[in-house]
């Protein structure tokens, strides 16, 4: 049910952009943007949440948008939403766990004569985790940083295919225990350059 | 030896197999205590507890109560006195001051100051006494007859009597319950007291009688229970959970927890669970209880070669009455559980094996530890 109401919220947003991709387009020469809509997996290394929620695999999915005022060079934001269901470590209760890391970053694209364009980022946020089973539900914020690297390739227009590869890297702790709320996100989907 | 091993290991696989379920040894600690160790209690600071040992065939000077130091988990006493006989359950006053001890095979309470760790006196005009459950304002005790011996066994005795712990004197006339009451609890509020009667152990013979603290009079009894061992009543004083031992001559064996409506005051659920159902104890805030499955059988003919198999320790989620997938492995006959107040470590008393267990049951999440 859950995914079924995201999915007009997308819509509604992918419209929104394409509008705005339309006028960004033609107002704007020396300025370009790109957006990206992925979904992937991401892979996470810490022991304790591979205790409880497997072997680290979340779904995810990705809202991406860049602003390239100095042709090569560009800043942008990312929003994810990441869960995975588990069980809790002893008595094998169900558990679920939402991540929404929000970062800024910088990128460096570069293109090549196949039309393949390969960029490089680094960037830092905060994210936010949300975790719930019958021992209650606990909250955190934490900071985050971000590298990724990725690859856009035009299809039609300008719709492009994009895959990301990303590490978070923050390490926190919570109530005394050392949790990584961080990890490898691998992911693909359809992006917008405008 | 290496035979014996072979074969303890068989059992246990075939034990796992037939219940498909995965075992989850969380033991974390096994204590060396005395002789056929029963009853334990925990001091509501969580600091100490007190094991019974029961001591089953009188070995002299070995009725005894150990004294096991939770933080360290380490034997740092054994208690000895000449009132001990056959020490079988303690039960602890709510200030932690106080240990009471039954002794089984005799007509004795023997009460021991847990500040010294001495028996400083002892209540008399028992039979067999098996159990004791004391009123929340601590004034109060009602102890079960069993008769003797105690536990499980042929109890000759039905009466519950009620002890005035101002004056340590039995008061008031005895209260009739049905044979053998082999154990009890009282409701959190302290208006009834519950207790559950052995009967002769064979399956639906088992009663549950019901004692209005107000009148000390029985006002209810509940039928169908398989050689009730042992009782535990939920916090919220909603449901009380019974576990089916089964037949005193081992055979049939019960293999169930019931669990009991304490608002219609009838059997709601029956729990299947392992071989012998003993020992029962609820986690503190009530969401789950811990049971014991005593799996202790004759071998050879007309009641002879009795022998321990691999005990074990089922949990029962109290919201949906079923049984967990963990099942943790434990010493040989485990007879009663404990959980300490902060719900951390269960401590099982394991009959056969002279030892008790000591059990991690904090459970997690990823992010913190919530219980």
């Amino acid at each position: 049910m859950k995914k079924i109401m995201f999915f007009p919220y997308f819509l509604v947003l992918c419209a929104v952009l394409i509008t705005f991709s339309n006028t960004a387009s033609e107002n704007a020469n020396s300025c370009c943007f790109n957006t990206a809509f992925t979904a992937g997996y991401v892979f996470k290394h810490d022991c304790r949440f591979k205790e409880v929620y497997g072997h680290g695999v979340v779904n995810a999915i990705t809202g991406d948008i860049c602003y390239y005022p100095w042709e090569v060079w560009g800043v942008g934001a990312k929003l994810s939403y990441w869960r995975a269901k588990g069980r809790t470590n002893f008595l094998k209760l169900r558990s679920i766990i939402q991540e929404v890391p929000v970062t800024l970053y910088a990128r460096r694209i570069k293109d090549f004569n196949c039309c393949l364009q390969l960029y490089a980022s680094l960037g830092g946020g905060f994210v936010w985790v949300k975790e719930k089973s019958y021992l209650g539900t606990a909250k955190a914020y934490k900071g985050i940083g971000e590298v990724e690297v990725g690859l856009n390739y035009p299809i039609w227009c300008c719709m492009n295919l994009t895959t990301a590869f990303r590490y978070l890297f923050p390490s926190q702790c919570y109530s005394g225990k050392k949790a990584n709320v961080g990890g490898f996100d691998l992911r693909a989907g359809i992006g917008f350059s405008f | 030896m290496v035979g014996k091993i072979r074969a303890y290991t068989f059992f246990v696989l075939l034990f796992l197999i037939q219940n498909n379920i995965s075992a989850d040894n969380r033991v974390i600690a096994t204590l060396g205590v005395g002789e056929d160790p029963a009853g334990i209690a925990i001091t509501p600071d969580g600091r100490f507890a007190y094991v019974a040992n029961n001591n089953d065939n009188s070995i002299p000077g070995e009725h005894t109560v150990s004294v096991i130091k939770l933080d360290t988990n380490t034997v740092i006493g054994t208690i000895t006195d000449a009132s001990f006989n056959q020490p079988y359950t303690i039960t602890i006053n709510a200030d932690g001051t106080l240990a009471y001890v039954t002794n089984s095979n005799g007509t004795t309470i023997s009460i021991i100051d847990i500040a010294t760790n001495t028996v400083i006196g002892t209540i008399t005009g028992f039979d067999g006494p098996s159990g004791m459950v004391i009123t929340p304002d601590g004034t109060t005790a009602y102890v079960n007859n069993y008769g003797s011996p105690a536990g499980v066994g042929s109890g000759n005795a039905t009466t519950v009597r009620v002890v005035d712990l101002t004056t340590n004197m039995i008061v008031g006339a005895a209260i009739t319950v049905d044979l053998a009451p082999a154990s009890l609890a009282i409701t959190p509020d302290g208006k009834f007291v519950y207790t559950i009667n052995y009967v002769d152990g064979n399956p639906g013979t088992g009663t549950m009688s019901i004692i209005d603290t107000s009148t000390n009079m029985v006002v209810g009894t509940i039928p169908g229970f398989s050689g009730p061992f042992s009782i535990a009543i939920t916090p919220n004083g909603k449901y009380a959970y019974v576990t089916n031992f089964g037949s005193n001559n081992f055979t049939p064996v019960g293999k169930s927890v019931s669990v009991v409506n304490l608002t219609t005051n009838k059997v709601e659920k029956y729990i299947p669970l392992g071989t012998q159902p003993s020992g029962l104890a609820l986690t503190p805030d009530g969401r789950f209880a811990y049971a014991s499955n005593y799996n202790t059988l004759y071998l050879g003919p007309n009641f002879t070669d009795l022998t321990p198999f691999q005990g074990t320790v089922n949990i029962i989620d109290t919201c949906t009455n079923e049984v967990l997938c963990p099942v943790i492995i434990v010493g040989a006959s485990p007879a009663n559980i404990a959980i300490s107040p902060d719900g951390i470590h269960a401590y099982v008393s394991n009959y056969s094996a002279n030892t008790v267990s000591v059990i991690n049951i904090v459970d997690e999440m990823w992010l913190n530890i919530c219980r």
